[in-house]
């Protein structure tokens, strides 16, 4: 995206630029609530956010720049609209953006208030509850979040959104490091996922694998 | 002398053109941006006020 010569003369001409090694600068990472790679952070000339950006085709990406820079699509301006129009997929961008700038308790309220203007169970539900879920894994807190899991797989049954949910059951325990509950969550994704994409399934054997056989612990070098 | 410090001169020009194709051909191979940019927040931050412009921090991560 950066070696576009669209995009190379927007940044010599419009705006600042500057790389940081997140995994370097691990204190600049945790002050923007980095929680993954590549994330552009766009600041206004007195270091306020204005919005996130992610790569894209350097067209796609210098339009939303502008827009951004216009104030079109920011979090101020979706507050504004759905203000005057609350609208669920509004508020669901709204906590998007508040869940990717590491606003949890906000992006918890409007994920709330998307499931609490429809049908707990409709699509829109499913995708805030599955954010929600997401939240609580991040944030290590592994009870809510495979209480929320399992409550989604539970609530959507028969719907695509289930195998997500039972994929991350797994997950969850993994981190947890509850290897028993964990093996079988990704069994259980198996059993009910016997024509999912090949790769996810080589993936999700290999992790069972581990977890059963989980390599020696390596020897301290002799010094 | 004076062919000894043109030696020395072209040596160091030979230096930093292959440096600085190093560094070009390594951008290209790995996306790494070429658009001009800043590695320091600070001194970002302060050109981003002089200028009046709004700053983009491009957090990566090497692997």
């Amino acid at each position: 995206m950066f070696v576009d010569p669209k995009v190379i003369d927007y940044f010599t001409n419009e705006m600042v630029l500057v790389k940081i090694d997140a995994e370097k600068d691990t204190v600049l990472s945790k002050e923007f609530h980095i929680i993954g790679y590549p994330t552009l952070v766009m600041l206004d000339k007195n270091g306020k956010e204005i919005d996130r950006m992610f790569y894209s085709p350097p067209d796609e990406f210098l339009k939303q720049a502008k827009d951004y820079m216009a104030g079109i699509g920011t979090l101020d301006d979706l507050l504004k609209k759905v203000a005057v129009n609350p609208n669920r997929d509004t508020m669901f961008q709204i906590a998007d953006k508040y869940k990717y700038r590491g606003g949890d308790a906000d992006a918890e309220k409007w994920y709330g208030k998307v499931i609490a203007a429809g049908n707990p169970t409709d699509s829109l539900s499913g995708e805030s509850r599955m954010a929600l879920a997401d939240m609580y894994r991040r944030n290590k807190d592994y009870n809510k979040a495979v209480t929320a899991f399992k409550a989604i797989a539970t609530d959507f049954a028969g719907k695509p959104i289930v195998a997500d949910a039972e994929y991350y059951i797994g997950d969850t325990y993994r981190r947890a490091k509850d290897t028993a509950n964990a093996i079988s969550a990704y069994e259980t994704w198996l059993q009910h996922n016997p024509t999912a994409d090949t790769s996810d399934v080589a993936y999700v054997k290999k992790v069972i694998e581990k977890l059963k056989n989980p390599p020696p612990p390596k020897a301290e070098e002799k010094k | 002398m004076r062919r000894s410090n043109l030696i020395l001169a072209l040596a160091i020009l030979l230096v930093l053109v292959t440096a600085a194709l190093a560094q070009e051909s390594v951008e290209k191979m790995t996306g790494k941006p070429m658009a001009p940019h800043y590695t320091n927040l600070a001194d970002a931050k302060a050109a981003s006020l002089a200028k009046q412009r709004p700053l983009l921090i491009d957090f990566y991560a090497v692997w």
